[in-house]
C-alpha cells in the first residue's frame, strides 16, 4: 500500500513537473496587395491574403492594416483595416486618401498557437493637388432653394445639363449662399432707399 | 404727423437746454474723459502684449476657448437693442413718452454696437487673419452670418440714428453763433443736408424715417438670433436648445431697456433736463422692464425645468454646477438680483421712483452681463469627452481690456452728448409738448461764452 501510494505520489510530482512540449509553429506569409498609385481624394480597395508555408490559406485569423501617422507632438499607428481572413484567407477593404503625402501601409498578422506572426508592407504613391475632399453640409437641403439643380436625384426638366439652368449648376457651390445673400441684398437695397431719400432732402431743401 | 403748438417760451427753453452742451466744456467733463482715457490706454497695452504673446497670456485653453471676451460681445449686442425697442417699435406704435430718449437709445445702439464688434477681433489670437472671414468665410456657417448681421444692423442703426437728427443739426447749424469754432458749424451745416423745414422736405424725411423703422425691427431680432446660434448650432449639451433665438431676443431687450434707462438717468442729472426727462420715461421704461422680468424667468423657468427633469447625460453636470456647483452665486445672483428684484422693486409702488428703477435697471445690466458669462463659460465647461472640467480665470488682460471697452463705451457716448444734442429738439417740440404736471427747467444763467456760442448776445 505505501508502495502503491509512493508510486503515485511519484507519477504526479513527475506529471506536474515535466516540461510541456510545444510544438514549433507553422511558418506564415502574408501578402499585402494596393495599388501602386492613386489619386488624391480617391477611395481604394486595399487587400491581405495569409497563408501557410505550403500555400495554403488561413482562415479565421485577425489582420491588421495600419499607417504611421503624426499629430503634434506625438506619432503612432492609426489602424486603416482590422478584419479576420475569410475562408480563402483574405481580408479586404476600402481606404480613402486623404492626404498627398505617399501612403505606406503595413499589415500584421500577430501569430497563434498554430501559426508564427507575418508582416507586409506597401507603399501608394498619391497624384494630385491637396483640395478640400468634403464641404460639410449644415442643416436642411431644400432643392432649389439651397441644393444644386439636379444634385442628389432633385431631377429637372430636360435641359438641366446644359443652358442657362446648366450653368447655374455649374456655379452652385457659390450660389449655396443665396438664400441668405438675397436677404441681405433686400435689406441693403431698402437702406439705398433711405439714402436715395437724403438726396432728395437736400434737393428738397435747395433755395430758387 | 401733424406738429403740435407748443409755447414759444417752452420751446426755446427746450432748445437752449438741448443745445447747452455743445456751447462749452466743464472742467470736470474733461476730467472724466482723461480719466476713461487712461483706462484705455491700458486696455490697449494689454491688448498689445495678447497681440505680441499670443492667447496664451488669457486664462482661455482649449477646453474652454471662449470668456470674457465673447460673454460681453453678447452683451454689448444685446443692449443695442434699446435703440431699436424704444425709437422703432415705439414710433410704430404711435407713442409719444418715449420721443426725449430716443436719441440716447438710438446712440446706445451704435455705440454698443461698435463696441460689441471689436470683441470677436480681440478673441481672434491672430486678427490679421481677419479678413480670411470674407476671402473665404463659409455661407453654411453661423459665424459669417453675424459678420453680415451685425454689419447690416451697424449700418441700419446709424442711418437710422442718423434721419432723425437731421432737423436738429439745422438747429444747431441755425444756433450756433459766429464763435463757435469754424470746424463745427461746417460739420453741421454738411450734415444738416440744407434742411429748412420745407414741407417737402418733412414729407421725405418722415418716409425715411419710416422705412427704416419697418426695416430694422426684423434687422435687430435677427442680429441676436443669429448670435444666439452661434451657440445653439454648435453640438454642446448646455446649446442643445431650441428656446436660445428668442431667449436671446428677450435678453437683448431686457438689458437694452436697463441700458437706457441708466444712461437716462446719468444724462437727465448731468444735463439737467427734468424737464423732459421726467418720471413718465422711467415708469414707461420700468414697466417694460418688469415685463421682460416675466419673460425671462419664464424663458429660465421653461429651460431647467424640462432639461433639469430628463436630465439626460451631460446636462447633469451642468446642472449641478449651475445649481450647487461652481457657478452657483453667479447663477443664483442672477435670479434674485437680475430677474426677481428689479421685477419687484417696480412693480412696488413705494420703489416705484426714479431712484428705484434706475437701482433696478443697474441689477439688470450687472446681472445680464454675469448671465452672459454663464452662458459662455459654464457651457463651455461641460466636458465633451471624459476628460476633467477645466477651469477658467480670467487673466489682467482681459480685465483690463474688458474695462477699457466699457471705457470706450462710456467715452463714446460722453463725446456724442458733447457733440449733438441728447435730446430730439425737434421731435419732443413737434409731436409731444410739454408734459402736464412737469417741472420747469430752473433757467441757469449761461457763460458769456455759451451765450455767443448758442449766437446770443452777451449780456
Amino acid at each position: 500500500m505505501r508502495r502503491a501510494v509512493a508510486a503515485a505520489a511519484t507519477l504526479l510530482v513527475l506529471a506536474l513537473s515535466a516540461p510541456s512540449v510545444v510544438a514549433a509553429a507553422d511558418p506564415s506569409r502574408l501578402a499585402l496587395t494596393a495599388p501602386a498609385t492613386a489619386r488624391f481624394g480617391e477611395t481604394i480597395g486595399v487587400g491581405a491574403r495569409l497563408t501557410d508555408g505550403q500555400g495554403a490559406p488561413i482562415s479565421g485569423a485577425r489582420i491588421v492594416v495600419v499607417t504611421p501617422m503624426r499629430f503634434l507632438n506625438g506619432a503612432g499607428d492609426a489602424v486603416l483595416l482590422d478584419g479576420r481572413t475569410d475562408k480563402d484567407g483574405s481580408v479586404a477593404g476600402e481606404i480613402a486618401i486623404r492626404s498627398t503625402e505617399p501612403l505606406a501601409l503595413r499589415a500584421r498578422f500577430g501569430g497563434d498557437t498554430q501559426y508564427d506572426a507575418a508582416e507586409a508592407a506597401a507603399r501608394i504613391s498619391v497624384e494630385g493637388e491637396a483640395v478640400a475632399l468634403y464641404e460639410q453640409h449644415a442643416g436642411a437641403r431644400v432643392p432649389m432653394l439651397n441644393q444644386a439643380p439636379g444634385a442628389d436625384g432633385v431631377s429637372l426638366a430636360a435641359g438641366a445639363g446644359d443652358g442657362v439652368l446648366g450653368r447655374m449648376r455649374e456655379l452652385w457651390p457659390a450660389l449655396s449662399g443665396w438664400p441668405i445673400a438675397a436677404a441681405l441684398i433686400t435689406v441693403w437695397s431698402i437702406f439705398a432707399f433711405a439714402v436715395s431719400l437724403l438726396f432728395r432732402i437736400r434737393s428738397a431743401g435747395a433755395l430758387p | 404727423m401733424d406738429a403740435l403748438t407748443v409755447p414759444a417760451a417752452w420751446r426755446e427753453r427746450l432748445e437752449r437746454r438741448g443745445l447747452a452742451p455743445l456751447a462749452g466744456t466743464s472742467r470736470r467733463y474733461a476730467l472724466w474723459i482723461a480719466f476713461l482715457c487712461a483706462v484705455i490706454a491700458v486696455g490697449v497695452f494689454a491688448y498689445v502684449r495678447q497681440v505680441q504673446e499670443g492667447l496664451i497670456v488669457t486664462g482661455m485653453r482649449d477646453r474652454i476657448s471662449w470668456g470674457v471676451y465673447i460673454a460681453s460681445f453678447v452683451f454689448f449686442i444685446g443692449i443695442s437693442h434699446a435703440g431699436t425697442l424704444l425709437s422703432a417699435i415705439l414710433r410704430a406704435t404711435k407713442a409719444r413718452w418715449q420721443l426725449s430718449v430716443t436719441r440716447m437709445a438710438e446712440f446706445i445702439t451704435v455705440v454698443a454696437l461698435m463696441v460689441g464688434a471689436l470683441f470677436p477681433l480681440i478673441d481672434l489670437g491672430r486678427p490679421d487673419r481677419i479678413l480670411n472671414v470674407l476671402l473665404y468665410g463659409r455661407w453654411q456657417s453661423p459665424l459669417l452670418w453675424d459678420v453680415f448681421a451685425i454689419s447690416t444692423y451697424l449700418t441700419g442703426s446709424t442711418l437710422y440714428l442718423y434721419l432723425p437728427l437731421i432737423p436738429d443739426f439745422a438747429l444747431c447749424r441755425d444756433r450756433l453763433g459766429p464763435s463757435a469754432p469754424r470746424w463745427r458749424r461746417a460739420l453741421f451745416t454738411v450734415l444738416a443736408l440744407g434742411w429748412r423745414g420745407t414741407p417737402a422736405q418733412r414729407r421725405l424725411l418722415d418716409r425715411a424715417i419710416t422705412v427704416m423703422m419697418i426695416v430694422i425691427i426684423p434687422v435687430a431680432v435677427s442680429v441676436h438670433t443669429v448670435v444666439s446660434w452661434i451657440f445653439a448650432m454648435s453640438l454642446r449639451v448646455p446649446f442643445n436648445t431650441t428656446i436660445f433665438g428668442p431667449y436671446f431676443v428677450a435678453g437683448a431687450i431686457f438689458s437694452g431697456i436697463a441700458a437706457i434707462i441708466v444712461l437716462m438717468a446719468v444724462l437727465r442729472k448731468l444735463l439737467h433736463l427734468e424737464e423732459w426727462i421726467t418720471r413718465t420715461q422711467f415708469v414707461s421704461l420700468g414697466y417694460l422692464m418688469a415685463a421682460f422680468t416675466l419673460i425671462m424667468g419664464y424663458a429660465n423657468l421653461n429651460e431647467y425645468v424640462t432639461h433639469g427633469y430628463k436630465m439626460e447625460e451631460g446636462f447633469v453636470f451642468h446642472f449641478d454646477q449651475l445649481m450647487t456647483g461652481p457657478f452657483m452665486w453667479p447663477f443664483w445672483t442672477y435670479v434674485v438680483a437680475g430677474i426677481a428684484l428689479p421685477g419687484l422693486l417696480v412693480l412696488n409702488p413705494r420703489t416705484r421712483t426714479i431712484p428705484g428703477i434706475t437701482v433696478a435697471a443697474v441689477l439688470v445690466l450687472v446681472t445680464m452681463w454675469i448671465e452672459r458669462y454663464l452662458i459662455v463659460v459654464a457651457g463651455l465647461r461641460v466636458p465633451v469627452m471624459p476628460y476633467e472640467p477645466a477651469s477658467y480665470v480670467p487673466s489682467w488682460v482681459e480685465v483690463a481690456i474688458l474695462a477699457a471697452a466699457f471705457a470706450l463705451f462710456a467715452l463714446l457716448i460722453s463725446v456724442f452728448a458733447k457733440v449733438f444734442p441728447v435730446i430730439s429738439v425737434w421731435e419732443v417740440a413737434e409731436h409731444r409738448g410739454p408734459e402736464p404736471g412737469a417741472p420747469a427747467a430752473v433757467e441757469e444763467p449761461l457763460p458769456a461764452r455759451r451765450k455767443i456760442l448758442l449766437g446770443e448776445a452777451p449780456s
